[in-house]
Formats: C-alpha cells, sequence, structure tokens
C-alpha cells in the first residue's frame, strides 16, 4: 500500500465530509421517526436550498451569511409546503403513497433546479469561510473544515438539547414511540410532523450549503447525497441519531479514504451499497419490523 | 394518433379481459378477443401509413413498453418500486452491444445472453429480499442505480470507450430488418409476447401469490407462500423484461451509451407507471408512448424537454397520489366498465335503468387488481 501518508489527512477530510451526511442522516431518521416516510427527497430539497444560497450569494452578490440566512429560511418554509400540502393529506393512507410523493418531488426539484440552474452546468462555490490553512503537526486543515465541523457538531449538539429540553423536542420523541398515546395525551401530532419536516429540511439545506465547496455544485450531487445519507441512517436503524451520526462520520472517512487510491466516483458507490446491505441485514428483524409498519 | 393508440387498444382489451373475467359473460369476451385482434391488426399494419420515420419513433416506445411491462411485475404485481430499471434495460443494449461487437456474437443470440444476464441481475438484486422487508428494498434499488450509473455501464467491458458502441442493424433470419418499418413489426411482436406474458403472471397462480405478498408479506409466508423464492422469481423476471427492453431499443438504434439509462430515467419510468395505473398493461403502453412519443414533438426546445417531462412526471405524480391513488388507466377503466354495465342492463331489460352493477360488480374486482397504493389502508400506523 503507497500513499499511506495520505491516509491522515485524507481521514481529516473524510470526518468533515461525514459529518455533512450525519446533518440529512439525522433529519431522515427524524421524519421517519415522527411520520414514518423514508424521504427520498431529502437529498434533493437540501440541493434546491443550496442553489437558493447560490442564487443569492454568487449571482446576486449578496452576502454570504445573507445568502445563508435566506437559504435556511427558504428550506423551512420548503418543509413545511411539503409536509402540510402533500404528506399531511395522506394521513392514514399506506406509506407507500407517502414514499411515491417523496419520490414526485425528487423529480420535480430535481428538474426545476435544472431549469432554473443548469443540469450540467459549472456553479461557482459559495464562499463561505476564508481561504486558508490551520497547521498542525503532520496535518493541515484549512479553516472551511474546521468550520464545517463546528457547525455539524454544533448542530449536532443543538438538536440533542431539542430532543432532550424542550416542549416540541419532547413531543417529537412522544410521536415517535406511539402516536396514539401521544394523541391522547393532548399532543398536536399534526404539528409535531410539520416541524419534523422544517427542522429535517433546514439540516438538508445547511449539509448542501457547507458541503458545496467542497464538491462540484450541480443538481446531482447533492440530490444523491440521499444514498450515503441513507446509509448511516440505516445503520442507526432508523432510530438512533448518535449511531446515525457516527455511522455517517465513518462513511465519510471511507469515501475519503478510498480516494487515495482509486479516483473514479465508482467504488465510493460501491463501498455505499456495501454499508445499505450489511446495515440492512445485520439490523434485518428489527428493521423490518418497523419498515413493515412503513 | 392512429398510431400511439395502437398498443394501447390491444391492451385495454386485454386489460378487460382479465379483470373481467370473473365477471363477464362468455360472448363479451369473445367481443373483446375480437376487439384485441383488431388492435394487433391496427398496430401491425400501422407503419404503412405512417412511414419510416414514425415507425422508429414508436419502435423506440414499444422498447421503452416491454421496459415498463416488466416494472408492472415488479411495482404493481409484488408492490416493491424500483428505482433501477432504466439501468437494467441499459445493461441489456450494452451487453447484447460487447457480445456483438467484440465476440462477434449474432445479434439474437448475444439479446438471448443479455436477457438471461438480467434475469441474474435481478435475482442479485432480489437477495436483500430475504431479509428485507417493505419499502427497504426500494432503498436498495436507488443504491445499486447510482452504482450502476458511476461503475457498471460506463465500464470498459459495456461501454468499450467513451463514445460507447455501435452495431449494425441485425437481421431475422432470412429477413432483413432495415427498414425502420420492418424492425418495428418485430418490436411489436416482442412487445405483444412480453404483454401476453405478463397478462399470463397477473390472471395465473403466480400472480395471485404476487398480489398476497404485495398486500401481506406476514400473511402470504403464514399462508405457506416462500417469500424468498416469490420476490426473487418477481425481480428477476422483471429485470429479465427490462434487459429485453434494452435488446429491443439497441437492435433499433444501433448504439449503445450509459448516457440514456441513468437513475433520472429510472425515476420518470416509475412515475409515469404509477400514474398511468402500475398494475395495469395499458398504463405501461400509455406511458411509454408518453415518455418517447410526447417529448419528441417538442423536440424543438431539446435538452429542457428532458428536464420538462421529468418536472411533469414529479408534478403530476405528487398530485395524482393524493387525489386518486388508484392511476389514471384503472380509474377511468372503472368508470367505462360501469357505463357499458349501464347501458347493457338497461338494453336486456334487467334491472332499472341507472343502477350500475345490479347483476354483477367489476367495480370491487377492479380495486383488488390495480390498486397497490391502497392494498394496506386499513392498516394503523404505529
Amino acid at each position: 500500500m503507497e500513499h499511506l501518508d495520505l491516509l491522515l489527512p485524507m481521514s481529516i477530510v473524510g470526518v468533515v465530509l461525514g459529518s455533512m451526511y450525519a446533518l440529512p442522516a439525522m433529519g431522515i431518521v427524524m421524519i421517519y421517526k415522527t411520520s414514518r416516510v423514508l424521504n427520498f427527497a431529502h437529498g434533493a430539497m437540501g440541493m434546491f436550498s443550496t442553489f437558493v444560497a447560490y442564487q443569492l450569494s454568487v449571482l446576486w452578490h449578496l452576502p454570504s451569511a445573507l445568502a445563508v440566512v435566506g437559504a435556511v429560511v427558504f428550506a423551512a418554509l420548503l418543509g413545511l409546503v411539503i409536509e402540510r400540502f402533500t404528506i399531511a393529506p395522506l394521513e392514514g393512507k399506506p406509506t407507500l403513497s407517502k414514499v411515491v410523493v417523496t419520490l414526485g418531488w425528487l423529480l420535480v426539484l430535481t428538474a426545476a433546479a435544472g431549469f432554473l440552474w443548469g443540469a450540467s452546468a459549472y456553479h461557482a462555490p459559495i464562499s463561505l469561510a476564508p481561504p486558508g490553512t490551520v497547521h498542525l503537526p503532520g496535518v493541515e486543515i484549512s479553516y472551511l473544515q474546521i468550520m464545517n465541523l463546528a457547525v455539524a457538531a454544533g448542530l449536532t449538539a443543538l438538536l440533542a438539547f431539542f430532543f432532550k429540553r424542550t416542549r416540541l423536542g419532547t413531543a417529537m420523541r412522544a410521536v415517535a414511540d406511539n402516536v396514539k398515546a401521544a394523541r391522547i395525551l393532548g399532543i398536536r401530532v399534526s404539528v409535531v410532523n410539520s416541524a419534523s419536516w422544517v427542522v429535517g429540511s433546514v439540516l438538508a439545506a445547511i449539509a448542501g450549503i457547507l458541503l458545496s465547496p467542497m464538491i462540484t455544485l450541480n443538481t446531482t450531487q447533492l440530490t444523491l447525497l440521499v444514498v450515503s445519507a441513507f446509509a448511516a441512517a440505516l445503520v442507526g436503524g432508523l432510530v438512533s441519531l448518535p449511531i446515525t451520526f457516527a455511522a455517517a462520520i465513518g462513511l465519510g472517512i471511507l469515501h475519503s479514504d478510498i480516494g487515495i487510491w482509486v479516483t473514479t466516483p465508482g467504488p465510493k458507490d460501491l463501498v455505499t451499497l456495501g454499508v445499505i446491505l450489511i446495515a440492512l441485514l445485520w439490523r434485518g428483524s428489527g428493521l423490518a419490523r418497523s419498515l413493515e409498519s412503513a | 394518433m392512429s398510431r400511439g393508440g395502437l398498443p394501447e387498444v390491444l391492451s385495454v382489451t386485454a386489460d378487460t379481459a382479465a379483470v373481467g373475467r370473473r365477471s363477464t359473460l362468455p360472448a363479451k369476451r369473445s367481443g373483446l378477443a375480437l376487439i384485441a385482434l383488431a388492435g394487433i391488426l391496427i398496430a401491425a399494419l400501422g407503419p404503412l401509413a405512417i412511414g419510416n420515420f414514425y415507425s422508429f419513433l414508436f419502435a423506440q416506445a414499444l422498447s421503452y413498453g416491454i421496459v415498463l411491462l416488466g416494472l408492472v411485475v415488479v411495482v404493481g404485481l409484488l408492490g416493491q418500486p424500483s428505482l433501477m430499471h432504466a439501468e437494467l434495460m441499459g445493461l441489456g443494449a450494452g451487453v447484447t452491444a460487447t457480445l456483438v461487437q467484440v465476440y462477434h456474437w449474432d445479434f439474437w443470440a448475444a439479446g438471448l445472453a443479455a436477457v438471461v444476464v438480467g434475469y441474474l441481475t435481478g435475482m442479485v438484486v432480489g437477495l436483500p429480499a430475504l431479509r428485507i422487508k417493505g419499502l427497504a428494498l426500494t432503498l436498495v434499488t436507488l443504491a445499486i442505480a447510482r452504482l450502476f450509473d458511476q461503475l457498471v455501464l460506463p465500464s470498459k467491458v459495456l461501454a468499450g470507450s467513451v463514445v460507447g458502441r455501435t452495431i449494425s442493424r441485425p437481421n431475422l433470419g432470412p429477413l432483413s430488418l432495415d427498414s425502420d418499418r420492418a424492425y418495428y413489426e418485430v418490436a411489436l411482436g416482442v412487445f405483444i409476447l412480453m404483454v401476453v406474458l405478463v397478462l399470463t403472471i397477473r390472471r395465473g397462480k403466480l400472480g395471485r401469490i404476487f398480489r398476497a405478498v404485495r398486500e401481506s408479506e406476514l400473511g402470504a409466508a403464514a399462508s405457506g407462500v416462500s417469500l424468498t423464492r416469490y420476490k426473487l422469481l418477481g425481480f428477476a423476471t422483471s429485470a429479465a423484461i427490462a434487459s429485453l427492453g434494452g435488446v429491443v431499443a439497441l437492435g433499433l438504434t444501433g448504439s449503445y451509451s450509459p448516457a440514456p439509462y441513468d437513475w433520472t430515467r429510472s425515476l420518470v419510468l416509475l412515475a409515469m407507471l404509477t400514474i398511468m395505473g402500475s398494475a395495469s398493461v395499458t398504463g405501461a403502453a400509455l406511458a411509454a408512448t408518453v415518455i418517447i412519443v410526447v417529448p419528441h414533438f417538442l423536440r424543438g426546445f431539446s435538452n429542457i424537454v428532458d428536464q420538462a417531462t421529468q418536472l411533469i412526471a414529479g408534478g403530476t405524480l405528487i398530485i395524482q397520489t393524493i387525489v386518486s391513488p388508484r392511476g389514471l388507466v384503472p380509474t377511468v377503466g372503472a368508470q367505462v366498465r360501469e357505463g357499458m354495465e349501464k347501458r347493457r342492463t338497461r338494453g336486456k331489460g334487467l334491472g332499472p335503468p341507472g343502477e350500475p352493477g345490479s347483476i354483477e360488480e367489476p367495480a370491487t374486482w377492479e380495486t383488488e387488481v390495480t390498486q397497490p397504493t391502497e392494498v394496506v389502508s386499513g392498516r394503523e400506523k404505529r
């Protein structure tokens, strides 16, 4: 094995990459736990919001901070609209129909972004952090990586706090545990469902925006981030947020380290598929039960 | 239009025949068979009227129609949405092109080999079904689709070079298929064969088992159905049919490149079929027409057409799932049948007018056959 000296720096890139998988993965888990929907459009939602930030900052030359705020507000509205108008009306219908709706959104958002910003065009990255690196013994870390990691860690901590300490977070956990009991206790399940979609959408948007300078920004890449996010979410059994987070970091490291030896994107996808399969088989019976109700 | 309607006419009747099996009188069934025969005849004679160019276009639609028939098996009958059927089509085309160009196989032998490869691939894809239930399998198909897009379809083995592979139009024994009209007839023949196959599956024991699995895996397993065996069989059959569609498409265009077979195309196929009615053979034909023929008339906008198709397909899918989840063909079909019942009962003086179903109740049977989205509607979320 050559290039072993690259292992540490690439792994650090991987940790950052993984933290970017973790945000949408946690969103997927949240949405799944409350409304029992596998959201295939999750990546597309993040992608579209990222392009809103791109529009504001790169095309309209607004300050980055303002663009991010704009995109986050947009993401919240998008999540709300999708849940209120297309998922909520299917209450009581089989989950398959809700999943079909998310597939519809996946198509709509990808095509709409293609219309607005060009599917294969080059998109200048959104500049979020000053260029430059910090020297540590043995490795260099860019400001961007530090910022991404900090934001991801901060958001995860915030999410943990939200679930443990706030009324809405507690209500979400209650709905995730038992919808009927939660309803009897006076929790407004529809509000909780909307909230999980809004938070999920915002998480996906932030991940997309942070990730965009690290990858080639186009409509496909971020949309298919959903596959990696799903992989992490499945390792967490679609239930556990901490395991999901750890799995996402692990997957990020794997993806990044593969890049040392092969540069084509194929093997990465092979790893993702492998993780999905192993997670499904390993989590088999437990997942089967939870997906059976899905 | 004379053309676009053809395969549909054929399969509308086939559909109705299948659905109405329990409720239809022998006289009516022979009438339907007559209509089906007339439909096939019109479809077969169509090229005389429309010329080479449109023959090419409709032959292409037929190749997609075959893929969609494969999708009917896995989505409509087995209730497992697949997001990799365009990739399976590409696999069929790619394997055939490689065998013909590199190993100088006969086109049809290569096509047969490609179908076998498709069948085996379907089995491998279905393997996780041993442990995985429900919609997680859809997720697996998305991951595999991605893998195919990146690794398999553009690989050196299948695509050869960046530009892909080119082969010449095959002959059928002594018959030259060089004209697009002639090739259209072959495509139509394969399509009809696949319609018959899918209808046979749907009406037979296998179809009943598939539906049982779709409606409740637990229930089916409890009745002694081997989930593993039938899921694998369903996936493999579906994948083989999809690969065959790719073979037919390759023979028509003579070129293989991975580009047309990506995940968005798979998604459009699934969306269109679901819109039209996922268990419906007519739906498959209609969906193929919409995907291939309609965009052609918008060709002036070239690149944008693909996105427009996706946008419309996605938007329609969302609205329709909420408003009328059964799909276009079953919904319209139920209404047509209701109207026919009304007229028939009135004509024979059986029962008062305006009271459909006074003799038979086709509507209930209909929902049972073609309503994958509502089969478990009784089940509560936890």
